[in-house]
């Protein structure tokens, strides 16, 4: 309870200041150049595929449209997680109220679950800006609402899974860029690491890689590996996080 | 002097720097690489140095309480990484997936399942694709759904690339992919170019049976070369299809060797010389015996045999299907006589099933089902659209339908039929089988004029037609197409030309299972310039404005306070 009451602070904290709302515009509008490119080049190959009445069978909205769009954004969550986790904790240790924090009558894991899901509501809100695109196309065709939501919850796990560990490297050091660049690195190995291992699928690197977990949920498939995949991932790197807050506690 | 214990933490993390690079180089390039070693005796000689150096402040962090609890705080992360590494593990061992998709496209069918779980031994797949290709995923993403139902398939994954001999000797030529099923003895199936659900089952079913069925391609009437897969009226591109299904394809020559009993299927493609009378009843005789025919059958081409098709219910119009459908003028198709059909041309059947894409035909004409026939069921498979005719005077201008005499719109090309009562095809009681009975000698014309071989006087052998024995049983089936062009070596990998064929053949051979339900159609857009404007208009400028609106409104409020 006493989380979901940081979480609100939090998340009100974001929408006080114009960065917040600022970044929803950047996020909105790259996703919206994104949308456009992939949504520009599938009804061109529509058009073209007219010819190869084959191949206009296999065109279709959730693999050829959606999971690109989705790919796409997967790259900006990499980009923008580590952005929102950076002050979680760094800008508290800055200001000196983490003191504060630490003297309320609040539990560590209070105040880790607090901080991250009030990350991830806002993380839910940017997402939720993206899907004006992916949502017109029922004006447009007939998309499937199934690869729609499986693939706006593989970005809501992975945007938990980069505020997580960005979280974590934020209650490491008080310097806001140490955290940033440290986390957006990891992000970023996680996330180009499974292409050394493409030519098996079972490769320990494809398995440790958010891609590998990604591309399924992105056409509508939902595997219980890869939401598992990222729960502990969030899991792990949140218990961290509680262990560095509590070892705080005892200095 | 600077003291030398100042700097020795940096022995420490060149130490560290070198030991994290030596086990990430091993993960992307093994252990044996030269580099990891000399990656391995830095980080050695750096931390050992450290150690040595730094003893006592090490010693002195060691023995400290903060330590001593951070030593507990590290050893619970590892705990919870450990945790987290095993559920997983175990995740993944269960193998669970669920399908959000509302067409279920990343399920396998019933009859995928029917394919997988019918597996009685090992069957090896050599799949040559590729790596990181698309179709090399969308393949393995199948193979692992097949592989959920049955432990007999084991998948090699091969680079046609990299293992240049062993794809010489499984004959693959292309890099697009090719799938080989393959069982212990032998016996193999091979799919190439489209990797749908519906073609590796069918690879799957053929290759899990044992059944052999034999076709007979009738020659010597001008039919198209079976073993000519070059030239665009050949026909050895389907007959290489029929003979990866495992189909024995062989040819016969009807008007010398009859048609015997071993010819599950008799197929009769584009004869540009007439059907003598005897060869025609030895086809009627073959359809009457319980077996198979499979007639393609050309406008203005062997109106005898034409007419003797009626016999089974099948009327085959002495006329040219003409299509002025808007459709095939947008897909580029502007000579009416090719007739392009679309999904709603398909009639409802097991042939028809896995048909998603158009059937092009060549230049074709009317093959119609003859409701009153008694004793046989058929169904007319492919209709036009409604824009077409059937002209029985094409040479007449202007070309336009002739009222009462011209069937106009929906003009169908394609028929099967089950014979349940062989009766009416007559073998039996027909006025001339006496002179069945006896041995008779073909005259020229019979055999197909020139393009025959015609046994000199004297020498002529015995005609088989009707054969010995013979024991009329229901059951017979007959597939009759108005164009042999869609099966040519030209038209063959158009639309689901291809398909169609092996289709009407599995159905032949009451290989229904061969057949799997039609995939999900592709999706358009309904997009026009305005809508895409629009669209555009409202995610680069309208969504992001507003919330800068809010960005705005919030820093003005902050400036008032």
């Amino acid at each position: 309870m006493k989380a979901l009451t940081i979480a609100r602070r939090e998340l009100h904290a974001a929408f006080t200041g114009a960065v917040g709302w600022l970044v929803l515009v950047g996020f909105g509008f790259l996703a919206g150049v994104f949308f456009q490119w992939v949504f520009t080049a599938y009804a061109e190959a529509s058009t073209e595929l007219v010819f190869d009445p084959y191949a206009a069978q296999q065109l279709d909205l959730g693999d050829h449209l959606l999971a690109p769009f989705f790919g796409d954004l997967a790259i900006i969550v990499v980009l923008a997680g580590p952005a929102l986790a950076m002050r979680l904790f760094s800008e508290e240790y800055r200001t000196r109220s983490f003191e504060l924090l630490l003297t309320s009558p609040v539990t560590t894991g209070d105040i880790v679950l607090g901080k991250f899901l009030g990350a991830l509501g806002f993380a839910a809100l940017a997402l939720a800006v993206t899907a004006v695109g992916p949502l017109s196309l029922f004006w447009f065709g007939d998309p499937d609402p199934g690869v729609l939501a499986s693939g706006y919850l593989g970005l809501t796990l992975l945007f938990g899974a980069v505020l997580a560990m960005g979280m974590c490297a934020s209650a490491w050091t008080e310097n806001q860029i140490v955290a940033l660049v440290t986390s957006f690195s990891a992000a970023l190995a996680l996330f180009i690491l499974g292409m050394f291992g493409m030519d098996d699928p079972d490769a320990w690197l494809v398995q440790l890689a958010f891609t590998g977990h990604l591309d399924d949920l992105f056409v509508g498939r939902v595997g219980l590996s890869d939401v598992t995949y990222f729960v502990a991932f969030i899991g792990f790197f949140l218990f961290a996080t509680a262990q560095r807050i509590e070892s705080l506690r005892w200095r | 002097m600077t003291s030398p214990s100042r700097w020795t933490w940096l022995l420490g993390w060149i130490g560290g720097l070198a030991a994290v690079s030596a086990g990430l180089l091993t993960a992307v390039v093994g252990s044996e690489d030269p580099t990891v070693r000399q990656l391995l005796i830095v980080a050695v000689v750096g931390l050992g140095a450290w150690a040595l150096l730094d003893r006592e402040r090490i010693a002195g962090q060691l023995r400290s309480r903060e330590f001593g609890l951070g030593a507990g705080s590290a050893l619970l992360i590892a705990l919870a990484g450990a945790v987290a590494v095993a559920s997983y593990a175990l995740a993944d061992r269960l193998e669970r997936t669920w399908d959000w998709t509302s067409n279920a496209v990343h399920t396998l069918s019933d009859q995928g399942v029917a394919a997988a779980a019918g597996l009685q031994g090992d069957v090896e797949v050599r799949a040559w694709f590729r790596p990181r290709s698309r179709e090399r995923d969308r393949v393995g993403d199948l193979l692992e759904l097949y592989g959920q139902h049955t432990p007999h398939l084991k998948v090699t994954w091969l680079d046609p690339l990299s293992d240049v001999r062993q794809a010489e000797m499984d004959a693959v030529t292309g890099l697009d992919g090719t799938l080989i099923f393959r069982r212990a003895d032998g016996r193999q199936q091979r799919v190439e170019g489209n990797f749908d659900e519906a073609r590796l089952n069918r690879a799957l079913l053929m290759v899990a049976s044992d059944a052999e069925h034999t076709v007979c391609w009738s020659v010597g009437h001008g039919e198209p070369d079976p073993d000519d897969t070059t030239l665009p009226d050949g026909a050895g591109s389907v007959v290489l299809a029929l003979e990866g299904l495992n189909y024995q394809v062989r040819p016969v020559s009807t008007a010398v060797d009859g048609i015997d009993a071993n010819c599950e299927v008799v197929v009769v493609a584009r004869p540009t010389t007439d059907w003598s009378a005897a060869e025609r009843e030895a086809l009627m005789a073959t359809v009457a015996a319980g077996r198979r025919a499979f007639v393609l059958i050309d406008p203005g081409l062997a109106p005898n045999l034409a007419a003797d098709l009626g016999r089974m219910g099948v009327r085959v119009g002495d006329d040219v299907v003409l299509d002025f459908n808007a459709g095939n003028m947008l897909l580029g198709v502007n000579d009416p006589s090719f007739v392009v059909l679309s999904f709603g041309d398909l009639m409802p059947h097991a042939v028809t099933r896995d048909l998603g894409a158009a059937i092009v035909l060549g230049i074709a004409r009317s093959v119609a089902w003859d409701d009153t026939k008694a004793g046989a069921k058929g169904l007319e498979l492919l209709r036009t659209s409604r824009d077409a005719w059937a002209e029985t005077t094409p040479d007449v201008d202007p070309v336009q339908p002739d009222v009462g005499v011209d069937r106009v719109g929906e003009v169908p090309v394609a028929v099967v039929a089950t014979i349940e009562d062989p009766t009416i095809l007559g073998i039996a009681t027909r006025p001339d089988a006496a002179a069945l009975a006896a041995p008779l000698v073909p005259t020229a014309a019979d055999l197909g004029g020139a393009t025959a071989a015609v046994p000199a006087l004297g020498e002529a052998p015995a005609w088989k037609g009707v054969p010995e024995g013979f024991v009329a049983a229901p059951g017979g089936r007959v597939a009759v197409v108005g164009d042999w062009d869609f099966a040519s070596n030209q038209y063959l990998a158009l639309g689901n030309n291809r398909d169609l064929f092996l289709n009407l053949v599995a159905w032949l051979v009451e290989e229904e299972d061969q057949i799997a339900e039609r995939p999900p159609e592709g999706d358009g857009l309904d997009l026009t310039v305005v809508s895409g404007a629009l669209l555009a208009l409202v995610e680069l400028v309208l969504v992001p404005g507003l919330l800068a609106m809010g960005a705005v409104a919030v820093a003005l409020r902050r400036r008032r306070l």
